[in-house]
């Protein structure tokens, strides 16, 4: 229970810094939430300012913004005036979830056999191609692989839409998961082939092979339960990478997620709905790594001690 | 054979089916993510244009950019031009089937007029009586905007205005139901629930992904209104927009991406449709210091210095018009201002004004040229830089900003010496654009104040009728001319890719296109 406590309150103290960081850079940053080409008359600007609480100081909006983000108010937006943050980014959320689990799954689902495979067999073709093609992966800018993607697909072969969103909405959410999955595809593929060949020079498994046990049980049952705990640490950071990948992709495919929604309130100096997206971003880390610190445990009953 | 004659069948139905809701919804790209669809509060073009499709005023833009009645069947004016009244049509229903009444009219103006709804364009409305009292905060001043009778509706001046008409057409003046505001205050704007005037009422709007229209059954002509469903997605950038036309995801785009106009009808051939239209690209200096505020001769040799046919052709290279004035030519009775000048004979008299003004080879001008950052707007300003040194020897520092940064720093005046300046008209009248430059007007980035041009200007405001409106702005804009107040490039044009199943899309120089005058093909 104390433990739960402890996790708690270092989980609202990382969220309360988060949220005070990004206030005062967002304040610091010239050009304010009003500046428009066709800025609003003097009278306008004072009353969209106390509107919105922008001519309060840094610590009263820090406190109020705090105070009513307990309560899950994130405030209105300044920029869409007609939604709440809250508003926005229940709209959002659901989308870049699903995209950014799609993504995972694709690459990790692709990422594992394959390097079950070439790592039974260092060196050899496949061995060298995978390490070719992860290296390759991973130095492609998302920039770069989404725009080929949409070209390919949708312009090309019109398999797919090019973009935005619609029915069935899987249609329109196979390229952007694509576009993440490949760097993902090639940062994991490295990482389990890397832990299944650390795997295969343990003493667990060579005590197992010198009981007799036959190849296929030996990579199924002792390898890969040996490789995945170290494995797991790494779909945290891979999960960090397809969120925060997502600004990218989803601006490239035009999708309405919390990416987009990230970059336009950094664009538009939307206080309240960055403080709100970065909020939303910070819990699901800090849920992820729970989760994932959860899986590495249930996997390797080593370490809960 | 049974089952395979049955699969055949489901299949057709499925193509007739999906053919068929396809054919009804007119999928528009339309830039960014409006701001708000409150027409009371809207600021942006993306906003203004789905506001149109949603609600009518007492006037409407139609699809050739004309003002016409729309819930006024008719109106007069008094012969001093201070009273107009208007006979609304009594079968005027919102989209949830309540009636309109002229008290909506009332408390729609009472509403753009309060300050905290901070309307952007609530200054259009200031020649209403009160107006100005009511945005400066006097609640309780009366408002010229009187309900007369439920259809019958009087809006006393405290000027005549000969664009009333216009004004009136603009997304601020139209109705808004004062029951759904009062119920649900902001969240009345809600798809199935915001109460629309127009042809079409709002059933979805994901943020930042697109706003889906249907036909109001209520609309006083929704016979002839054929689109079943609009769809407007939010595009935010040009070759993104370009590829969904490509793949047949839009009809109708906002703009087109970047590049030559002979490039672009290549690939787009007779679907790229470009146009005029009222608006002008320009630079601005800044008048309230050195070294622009007391040369009048170097900023004439800037502006002589320029070679706008070259810029037109090479740079933006889309149909744009080289532009001496401030108003684009369908603004002015006498056409676009000329200038009979060669290209040599003009730099000749620029580098003489350029010595006259105190600068040389030895001791040449360095300035800073300011602007936010787009492609075009490099390109643009990296020529301007090489003409003015190839020309005067100008050394010109290229300051390129992010957007927020430009448009605070550009309002403030404090950094500023040039900088991109720009403006598409919200109505055709030329006051639009000559009130950037009033002594008092917050718009007024340069700091130019000269009481000749604002006498003009006032002039123009009180001119009691159409040519005289345009004959005094004319007037305003020579001294605008004289004075080198700006440095004007080049008039805009619109350009948009429209579907060959698109049919009756105008080009017009206010580039307003409303869905109800399109007809989409199957």
């Amino acid at each position: 229970m104390m433990a739960l406590l402890r996790k708690l309150f270092s989980a609202g103290l990382v969220l309360f810094l988060l949220l005070a960081i990004c206030l005062a850079l967002l304040r610091a940053v010239p050009g304010g939430p009003f500046d428009n080409e066709r800025a609003a008359a003097p009278e306008a600007q004072a009353a969209l300012a106390a509107r919105f609480g922008t001519d309060q100081s840094y610590f009263v909006q820090l406190w109020r913004y705090a105070g009513a983000a307990l309560q899950g108010d994130f405030g209105p937006s300044f920029q869409y005036t007609d939604f709440s943050v809250g508003e926005l980014i229940a709209q959002a959320l659901p989308l870049t979830l699903s995209i950014g689990c799609l993504a995972l799954l694709l690459a990790w689902g692709l990422a594992v056999p394959i390097a079950l495979y070439a790592s039974a067999r260092p060196g050899s073709g496949l061995d060298r191609l995978l390490r070719l093609l992860s290296t390759g992966l991973l130095s492609t800018p998302k920039f770069v692989s989404a725009p080929i993607l949409a070209l390919v697909f949708a312009v090309w072969l019109g398999l797919l839409p090019s973009s935005g969103l619609g029915e069935p909405a899987w249609k329109y959410f196979l390229l952007p998961a694509l576009a993440l999955a490949l760097t993902q595809f090639g940062s994991a593929a490295r990482v389990v082939r890397g832990a299944l060949i650390e795997a295969e020079r343990s003493d667990a498994l060579k005590a197992a092979r010198a009981r007799g046990l036959s190849e296929s049980r030996l990579k199924w049952r002792h390898r890969l339960p040996i490789a995945l705990p170290s494995a797991c640490a790494f779909l945290l950071p891979s999960a960090v990478a397809v969120l925060t990948g997502s600004a990218v992709v989803e601006q490239v495919f035009a999708l309405p997620g919390l990416g987009r929604a990230l970059l336009s309130a950094a664009l538009n100096r939307d206080y309240t709905l960055l403080l709100g997206v970065v909020l939303t971003c910070g819990v699901i880390v800090l849920i992820l790594a729970w989760l994932i610190e959860a899986l590495v445990l249930w996997l390797d009953p080593r370490r809960r001690t | 054979m049974r089952p395979i004659l049955l699969l055949l069948f489901g299949l057709l139905a499925y193509w007739f089916a999906a053919t068929l809701g396809h054919a009804a919804v007119l999928e528009r790209g339309n830039g960014p993510e409006p701001d708000s669809l409150d027409p009371q509060r809207a600021q942006g073009l993306a906003a203004q244009s789905i506001l149109r499709d949603l609600f009518e005023g007492l006037t409407r833009v139609n699809g050739f950019g004309e003002i016409e009645p729309a819930i006024a069947l008719s109106w007069s004016t008094s012969e001093d031009g201070l009273r107009w009244r208007f006979q609304l049509d009594p079968n005027a229903r919102y989209s949830d089937g309540t009636p309109i009444t002229t008290s909506d009219f009332v408390y729609a103006f009472e509403r753009a007029l309060f300050p905290m709804t901070a309307a952007p364009y609530a200054s259009q409305l200031e020649s209403i009586v009160g107006a100005s009292e009511r945005l400066a905060g006097q609640d309780s001043a009366p408002l010229g905007v009187l309900a007369l009778a439920p259809h019958d509706l009087e809006i006393q001046l405290k000027r005549p205005n000969a664009a009333l008409a216009s004004i009136l057409s603009l997304p601020i003046a139209a109705p808004v139901q004062r029951a759904c505001f009062e119920k649900h205050g902001d969240q009345c704007i809600r798809a199935n629930r915001l109460p629309s005037t127009g042809a079409y009422r709002l059933i979805a709007w994901r943020p930042l992904g697109s706003v889906l229209l249907e036909k109001n059954p209520h609309y006083s002509s929704a016979k002839s209104v054929t689109i079943e469903r609009v769809r407007f997605h939010v595009t935010e950038d040009a070759s993104e927009e370009a590829r969904r036309f490509a793949t047949g995801e839009l009809h109708l785009t906002e703009t087109v991406p970047p590049g030559r106009l002979a490039q672009l009808r290549e690939k787009f051939g007779n679907q790229l449709r470009v146009a005029p239209s009222l608006g002008t690209f320009f630079l601005g200096y800044n008048l309230s210091k050195a070294p622009f505020a007391d040369s009048l001769k170097l900023r004439e040799a800037l502006s002589l210095a320029l070679d706008r046919d070259r810029i037109v052709s090479i740079i933006t290279g889309t149909g744009e018009r080289p532009a001496w004035g401030l108003l684009p030519p369908e603004l002015r009775a006498s056409g676009s201002v000329q200038t009979q000048e060669t290209n040599e004979t003009r730099i000749k008299r620029a580098q003489a004004l350029y010595q006259a003004a105190g600068y040389s080879q030895k001791n040449p001008l360095e300035v800073e040229l300011r602007y936010n950052t787009t492609l075009l707007n490099r390109r643009l300003m990296l020529a301007v830089s090489l003409m003015w040194e190839q020309n005067l020897g100008v050394r010109t520092i290229l300051r390129n900003e992010e957007w927020k940064v430009f448009v605070q720093n550009r309002r403030a005046k404090r950094n500023t010496q040039v900088f991109r300046g720009g403006w598409n008209a919200d109505l055709a009248d030329p006051l639009n654009f000559l009130e950037l430059y009033a002594s008092g007007s917050h718009l007024n980035y340069s700091g130019y104040a000269n009481p000749g041009f604002d006498a003009e200007l006032a002039n123009a405001k009180i001119a009691p009728d159409w040519p005289a409106r345009l004959a005094s702005a004319e007037r305003a804009e020579a001294i605008l001319r004289q004075d080198f107040a700006l440095l004007p490039i080049f008039h805009y044009t619109s350009k948009h890719l429209v579907s060959k199943k698109l049919r009756g899309f105008v080009e017009n120089p206010l580039d307003v296109h409303p869905s109800r005058s399109m007809q989409l093909l199957p």
